[in-house]
């Protein structure tokens, strides 16, 4: 087993950590996150994104993509996720793109994707659904209406948690339909509306979208639906986790940094053992979870992804909740970064079902077959 | 990356689960209190493990060794863990002096020790935790006085495992008592069946006696018995500690997948009434939650001897493997006994598995305390690793 990684590795980190040190510094958050209606709009970041190709990381050299494995994405994700860059990375690389790849003419869609052009985001979730992508018991949320036509499906009603939705040229929306999950993409101006939903996490906008009688094309036959949809909840699961590992380091070293300098009876409160200790384990988390990533970035498979999910997600709401504790008053204060990372955590905490939930899954493989 | 072994590895793995399914039949049933023909047995274990060059895997071939690297002697451990079998006999020596002796010893010791060391015909035991001075290793009391060419060494050691069947003792002593005290410490090398060396053994929770005390009253040993230079002492103990915590814990983890399976097996094993462990919602979560824990460490373990195979040395941050292994074996030992209940909580070699979940029940509390305290682990992440301001 080599889990070392090489060289390139280290340089894609160091690219990706520079840029998004460049585009969001800390500092910045309040202008970038509290501002306008929406962050994840400044085009010259996603541009830029494309040059340097970190949209297609994963996808296929003859779908215009680098061709790369899942190590390089996780590596992607451990930065966005450690500097919270305000660009719909997560949306378009895990969420759309494995819907897309997995389309009849992908060699039409994938591309401008990859290089920018176009962008779409996934609209599969609503009403009171718990979690983003569902389960492979429960793979696709009711509440889309299919009408009309086989050649000219319309759909109504209605997706929340729509995320990065404002700018998407289209709309993917996985439907339930008797021969089973099927996929349906909408021109984002055949919604009735789009708005935004006052969810805590700014960082990553996340909107209400309703359709009535929308135009709307079968992207995923059902045959092909449930396969691509499994592939979402794969990549949601592990990518999130990346993130997650991200969100967690910078925590810890935020509040390493704090506890190292911040004095209470005349000594840095890091000499307390009360205060150390939990920075340790933070760190063991990370390492922890770090460990997963790499396994399951190595092979994707169900076991591995829900076994990552279910101990780096929590982990990094832990990191986050320790952070605050640890900082104190401060901590709990708007101008802290520490809350953004926070709910930041939530909702990737939030993206996939809850941790008991997966180990449910979990356990059915390990004891019951 | 991946996640295969290296065709070398995967090559080396088959060529010791080949010797394994042959040889295994010499291997002792490892009982918690080994009779003496047990452990007679256990070293002639060792001295074919040695034989067919498995002992000192990661050792320089110069000092005896294979001079392979840390993931071929992981591949050792899993396969002997995976097997049900032991590993060789002579544990303190292989894992914690051995090594030391290969970084500090002259070429006279070197020479001396190791090839005892590999064949098991010298038994080692650690002389490092005495009453007075625990997590405080530094402040340990047992003095080693200069008297012509030899030191005449007085004190109290305890927690020494193996130390009934010891040949030798790595000693940390004090020789300098008017040095600060990290800079007073030395490290001896004791013959134990010198006068005025006793060993009492000290009871543990599980009943057996499986470490001791060691009293050393005027023992006389040869000036040159000391690794490293006087005053090193503090280092050179480091250097076992830091082998003890991340080597050492490459074969606790795989102890652990082994254990893990143990437990897997109660959980799906059938009750005479046709249910299993397995379809309870509260065992269930746990034995996953923990398989996801294992699994964890199972990675990190693995990125741990990458590292090492890349410096050549354990760092501090192998320190998370032992802290996280102690855990969740305790965490293990909770489950297999809610799984079993009252059957749990019985002991000897009539009950339930030979008694292995009484006992590793109890046992494992001491994991948590061996070889570093948790709390002395996580104060090591917090400044060795994190370098956090030093609270003493």
């Amino acid at each position: 087993m080599d889990l070392t990684p090489t060289s390139e590795h280290e340089a894609l980190r160091e690219v990706v950590a520079a840029f998004v040190a460049e585009t969001t510094p800390p500092h910045r958050f309040a202008e970038i996150f509290d501002g306008g209606d929406d962050p994840a709009t400044d085009p010259s970041v996603w541009a830029r994104l494309a040059e340097m190709g970190l949209l297609g990381l994963s996808v296929p050299e003859d779908l215009g993509g680098a061709g790369a494995g899942l190590v390089e994405e996780t590596i992607l994700f451990e930065e966005l996720g450690a500097g919270l860059l305000p660009a719909p990375v997560f949306s378009t690389v895990a969420l759309c793109l494995p819907l897309l790849v997995a389309a009849p003419d992908a060699p039409d869609l994938v591309p401008p994707v990859v290089d920018g052009s176009r962008r779409y985001a996934l609209a599969a979730t609503g009403g009171h659904a718990p979690s983003l992508v569902g389960s492979a018991e429960d793979p696709v949320d009711p509440g889309i209406l299919v009408a009309g036509p086989a050649e000219a499906p319309e759909l109504s009603g209605e997706r929340t948690w729509v995320l990065d939705a404002a700018g998407a040229d289209g709309l993917l929306v996985p439907v339930a339909t008797p021969a089973g999950p099927a996929v349906y993409l909408v021109d984002a101006d055949a919604a009735t509306s789009v708005t935004r939903m006052s969810a805590i996490d700014r960082t990553q906008p996340a909107f209400r979208v309703q359709f009535s009688r929308a135009r709307a094309r079968l992207l995923l036959a059902p045959a092909i639906a449930s396969t691509a949809l499994a592939t979402v909840r794969r990549r949601t699961a592990l990518l999130a986790s990346a993130e997650a590992v991200g969100i967690s380091r910078r925590m810890l070293s935020t509040t390493a940094d704090y506890c190292s300098t911040r004095t209470q009876f005349g000594r840095p409160i890091a000499t307390y053992q009360g205060v150390s200790h939990q920075l340790a384990d933070t760190y063991i988390d990370v390492e922890l979870a770090r460990s997963l990533v790499l396994w399951a970035a190595l092979e994707p498979t169900d076991t591995a992804t829900l076994a990552t999910a279910v101990e780096a997600l929590p982990a990094a709401v832990r990191a986050s909740e320790r952070a605050i504790q640890l900082h104190g008053g401060i901590g709990m204060t708007w101008d802290a970064v520490l809350h953004r990372y926070y709910k930041h955590a939530l909702l990737r905490h939030a993206l996939v079902p809850r941790p008991g939930l997966l180990r449910a899954a979990l356990a059915r493989t390990l004891l019951d077959t | 990356m991946k996640l295969e072994d290296d065709p070398e590895i995967a090559r080396f793995r088959g060529e010791v689960r080949a010797w394994l399914a042959e040889h295994g039949d010499l291997a002792p049933l490892v009982a918690a209190e080994p009779s003496e023909d047990e452990v007679a047995r256990w070293r002639a274990w060792s001295r074919a493990i040695a034989g067919a060059g498995y002992a000192g895997i990661t050792w320089p071939e110069d000092a005896g060794g294979r001079g392979l690297t840390y993931a071929h002697l992981e591949a050792w451990q899993s396969e002997c863990a995976g097997a049900g079998l032991p590993d060789h006999f002579g544990l303190i020596g292989m894992d914690m002096a051995g090594p030391t002796i290969v970084d500090w010893g002259t070429a006279e010791q070197r020479a001396r020790f190791l090839p005892g060391i590999l064949s098991a015909a010298e038994i080692w035991c650690q002389g490092f935790s005495e009453p007075g001075s625990g997590s405080d290793l530094a402040g340990a009391r047992t003095r080693a006085v200069l008297d012509g060419d030899e030191w005449v060494i007085d004190g109290q050691k305890v927690w020494s495992s193996f130390a009934q069947w010891a040949d030798w003792c790595i000693l940390v002593a004090r020789t300098e008592p008017d040095a600060p005290k990290h800079q007073g410490l030395s490290v001896l090398l004791v013959d134990m069946s010198l006068p005025g060396v006793e060993v009492r053994p000290l009871p543990q929770i599980t009943g057996d006696p499986e470490f001791n005390e060691i009293f050393f009253s005027g023992v006389r040993i040869p000036r040159a018995s000391m690794l490293g230079n006087r005053g090193d002492g503090w280092k050179v103990a480091l250097t076992t500690l830091d082998y003890e915590r991340s080597t050492h814990g490459i074969a606790l983890s795989a102890h652990l997948m082994a254990e893990l399976e143990g437990v897997g097996r109660l959980l799906r094993a059938p009750r005479p009434d046709g249910a299993r462990a397995a379809d309870d919602p509260d065992l269930r979560d746990r034995y996953t939650a923990l398989w996801v824990k294992c699994h964890a460490l199972r990675f990190t373990n693995a990125r741990i001897i990458n590292q090492l195979d890349r410096t050549g040395r354990p760092g501090p941050e192998g320190t998370i493997a032992k802290l996280h292994w102690s855990e969740v074996n305790q965490q293990l030992a909770a489950l297999a006994r809610d799984v079993l209940g009252l059957p749990a909580l019985v002991s000897g070699r009539d009950a339930l598995d030979a008694g292995h979940w009484s006992y590793h029940l109890l046992r494992t509390r001491g994991n948590t305390i061996e070889a570093g305290t948790s709390e002395i682990l996580r104060n090591i992440i917090a400044e060795r690793v994190l370098g956090l301001p030093r609270a003493r």
